[in-house]
This record gives structure tokens, C-alpha cells and sequence, in this order.
């Protein structure tokens, strides 16, 4: 079954509140994206974030008829991916972990094959690629050195533009916070990155 | 050109906060424009912003949306199997609870009943046993006297049953001494030791009697209660005097028997 624009995100729960599993799966699939980048922000690492995006959809599942649409769905869901990633990184700090990034765990897009390999990329020069990936490395250690509430900030709001009315809800603080925190984030960065 | 004045420039968060506002036209606009200090942070500003959804972007490999959807769909359907498992082995365990649960009250109302039961049984079973070995009917037995002329408990009659009929009427209303004499009939006929009953009559001072009545509870309390009223105190039951009491109201007319031991003495 195609996703049907014109079918909201309350229609689709209120299908998967009855057990329809492939609504639920219409609604997932209209937020992985934005859900993954925000988990890999966070961890920056490929395979924790699709850990934590699978993990948030289960838990988004058990606890759906708890959504009492005061606030938007995605909102909601945000919460819980980005709680379910501190709670990742907090356990790979803990391991000593979290440390190597996985730039070369290139896999093909659009693929249901879950083996990963290196694919040539004919649009930049492998110079540049190298650079990139260092500079990636670089703002990956970066980022992972912030304090924990600010790099989350400045994830979401660099994630497709979120407000920082949303990403207060989000991160259940006030927009004083959040401007402060984002504000924190970029000077720590700018230090360490030497822009 | 730079007329940045330090004092006047924004700070760091409001410049973020302005840049990611869309960079709206106000005071800081204003200022921006003539402040190289503040443009240029605003420009890493956006450096940075650049860097990093190039870094989640780029850097973030995410397999096909429908794969990690797929998964956690499969992940879920997976999870309802076990709770359907859990909900049906649960329910194992609710009918095992009942079970257990209906089992244990049975065995307590049968342990009650059987409690119960073996009270009656005890009773019965006192009943048995005085009818064996002192009174076979209702009746009083009078067993020891001390009289103040004779050194200590004096064994009058051993063994010897006594027809009680009428005597608690007999009672009623009587002095001590009237009781007394009562008593004495009772035990006259059958006294073996005549000398005891001789003194008993010179005397004509019992200190204390000791009496295993059989009787039915209301009788009991009534004669508990006329020897009370005499003035009579009792110095030991076996069976307690309030237990006599609260029986008697519903025992009297069922014919229970209770074997009562005491001593009185007036």
C-alpha cells in the first residue's frame, strides 16, 4: 500500500492503535529519515543509529495509545529517538566506546541488502573524498566532545530546520535554553575546528 | 572597513539565534552589516551548520527506509507473538492461580470444618470420658469435704452418682446451710466413711466442697449462679464460668452435657 499524503499522522495511529501494522509502518516510513539523522547526530555511527531508530519504532509502538496529541506526533517521536540516543551514547561511553566513526561503512541507498562496500563515487576526485572524510573525523571527535545537551541541540536544529519552539518540546526545556545551548554548541565548535 | 564598536556588538547567542531566524532585518541586521567581527562569526556560524549536515548527510549511511522500518515492523510482530505467548502462559498461570487459590480455601473451610468438628468431637469425647470414669448421667458427685474439725480434704465418696433431678430448684432460695445439708443427703446413702459424714454433720462447718458436676449447660450456670448469689466463691473451675454462661443461652435446650470439676467454698 502506497503512503496516501492526505492521510494524517492521527488516522494512521488511530489504524495502528486497532492493529493494523501496516499503518503503523506508513507512519514510520514517514519519519525514519528524519528520526535516523537525528539518532546519528547524535552517535554518530551507522549502525548504533539504525539500533536506535529499530528500538524507538518498537517503543513508539508500545507506547502509542499513551500519545494524547497535545503536542505533534513527530514531536513525540523525536523525544523518544533522541532519549533512546543519549541513552545509547551513555552505555558506548560507559564501554569505553564511541569512538570510530564508520565513514567507510559505505552501503548501497536503496538497497534491502544489508552488506556493506565501497562503491566509487565519480563525482569527487579521491583528494577531495580523502579530505572529506578527515574533515568528517574531525567534526565527528568534535561533535562528540560537546557537552551532551548542547551537541543534541544543535542536532535537531540542523536536522531539516527545526524550530527552536520545537526543539524545546523536544528536548522538554524552554526556547531560552535551547538558544543558549545551540549558541554554546557553535562557539565550542568554531573554537575547535579553528573556523 | 570595520566600525565595530565592542560594546555594541550583539552577543554570541543572539547572533546564532538571529542567523538561525532566518537572518531577519532589525537591529542586528543593522549592525551586522557594519561589523566585520559579527559578520564573520555569523559566517562559521554557518560553516559549521554546513559541515555538520554534511557530516549527517553524508557521513550517515542509513540502509533504505523501508529496511529499518521493515525491521522494527518485524521486530514488533515478533515482540506481539511473545506478548500473545505471555498473555496465553499467563493465562496458564491466572487458572493455576485459581486453581492453587480455590484449592486453599477449600482446605481452610475444611480444616474449619474439620476444627469444628473435632470441638465437638473434644467435647464428645469429655463426655465419653466422664461417662466412663465418674458420671454417666446428669448428676453431681460430691467428692471431698473439709469440714473445719477435720485436717485438711476429706474423701467422702468416691465413684458414687447421684440423681440431680430437681436439685438446682431445690437450691433455689436456700441458705448455706440448707445446701449444705442438700449436699449431704446427696452423699449420706452411699458415704462409706461414716465417720467423715458424722463430722460433717457435728461440724456443721463445710469450708470447702469439691464437686464434679455433669450436667447440661443451663443448669450449670444455674446452679453457678445460685451458689453466687449464696455467697458461695469458686476457688477453681475447669471449665470457666463465663464459658458456662455464654453456653447456656443456646445450649440449654439441646442437651449437651459438660462435666464441670470446681471447688466452692462459702
Amino acid at each position: 500500500m502506497e503512503d496516501n499524503p492526505s492521510v494524517s499522522d492521527l488516522e494512521l495511529i488511530q489504524k495502528s492503535l486497532n492493529n493494523d501494522l501496516h499503518a503503523f509502518e506508513l507512519l514510520m516510513n514517514r519519519h525514519v529519515q528524519k528520526a535516523y539523522h537525528i539518532a546519528y547526530g547524535v552517535l554518530g555511527d551507522n549502525h548504533d543509529a539504525e539500533e536506535v531508530v529499530q528500538d524507538s519504532f518498537v517503543r513508539i509502538h508500545r507506547a502509542l495509545s499513551s500519545f494524547r496529541g497535545d503536542s505533534e506526533f513527530s514531536t513525540w517521536m523525536y523525544r523518544i529517538v533522541i532519549n533512546q540516543a543519549r541513552n545509547r551514547f551513555r552505555w558506548n561511553k560507559r564501554r569505553g566506546q564511541g569512538v570510530n566513526i564508520s565513514i567507510d561503512d559505505t552501503q548501497i541507498p536503496n538497497s534491502s541488502s544489508q552488506r556493506s562496500f565501497d562503491l566509487p563515487d565519480d563525482t569527487q576526485n579521491p583528494v577531495d573524498q580523502i579530505s572529506k572524510r578527515e574533515l568528517h573525523q574531525k567534526i565527528y571527535q568534535e561533535m562528540m566532545a560537546l557537552p551532551e545537551l548542547n551537541r543534541e541541540a544543535l542536532v535537531l536544529r540542523n536536522v531539516h530546520d527545526m524550530s527552536y519552539e520545537q526543539i524545546a518540546e523536544v528536548l522538554d526545556c524552554k526556547v531560552g535554553t535551547v538558544k543558549s545551548r545551540i549558541a554554546r554548541a557553535r562557539i565550542e565548535l568554531k573554537k575547535r575546528l579553528r573556523l | 572597513m570595520n566600525k565595530n564598536r565592542k560594546n555594541d556588538c550583539p552577543s554570541s547567542e543572539d547572533l546564532s539565534a538571529w542567523y538561525d531566524a532566518g537572518q531577519p532585518s532589525g537591529r542586528i541586521s543593522v549592525h551586522i552589516a557594519t561589523c566585520d567581527k559579527c559578520r564573520h562569526e555569523v559566517e562559521s556560524f554557518a560553516s559549521i551548520d554546513l559541515e555538520l549536515s554534511s557530516f549527517i548527510n553524508d557521513g550517515s549511511k542509513m540502509r533504505t527506509q523501508v529496511d529499518i522500518t521493515s525491521e522494527s515492523i518485524r521486530k514488533i510482530a515478533q515482540e506481539q507473538q511473545q506478548t500473545y505467548k505471555k498473555r496465553a502462559s499467563g493465562k496458564r498461570i491466572y487458572l493455576l492461580y485459581v486453581a492453587i487459590f480455590t484449592i486453599s480455601v477449600l482446605g481452610a473451610v475444611m480444616h474449619l470444618w474439620r476444627q469444628h468438628n473435632q470441638r465437638m468431637t473434644y467435647q464428645d469425647t469429655k463426655v465419653k470420658i466422664a461417662e466412663k470414669n465418674s458420671l454417666s448421667k446428669e448428676g453431681v458427685k460430691l467428692i471431698a469435704i473439709e469440714t473445719s474439725n477435720t485436717n485438711g480434704m476429706q474423701l467422702v465418696q468416691e465413684n458414687k452418682e447421684v440423681d440431680l433431678a430437681g436439685i438446682t430448684q431445690e437450691w433455689s432460695g436456700k441458705d448455706l446451710n440448707t445446701i449444705k445439708a442438700l449436699l449431704i443427703s446427696l452423699v449420706e446413702t452411699d458415704i462409706r466413711s461414716q465417720e467423715a459424714l458424722e463430722a460433717i454433720k457435728q461440724t456443721n462447718s463445710v469450708t470447702y466442697l469439691q464437686v464434679i458436676l455433669r450436667l447440661n449447660y443451663g443448669l450449670l450456670n444455674q446452679l453457678q449462679l445460685e451458689l453466687q448469689k449464696q455467697g458461695w466463691k469458686f476457688i477453681y473451675s475447669d471449665v470457666s464460668l463465663e464459658q458456662i454462661g455464654q453456653y447456656a443461652d443456646y445450649k440449654e435446650n439441646d442437651g449437651a452435657l459438660v462435666e464441670m470439676r470446681f471447688t466452692v467454698s462459702p
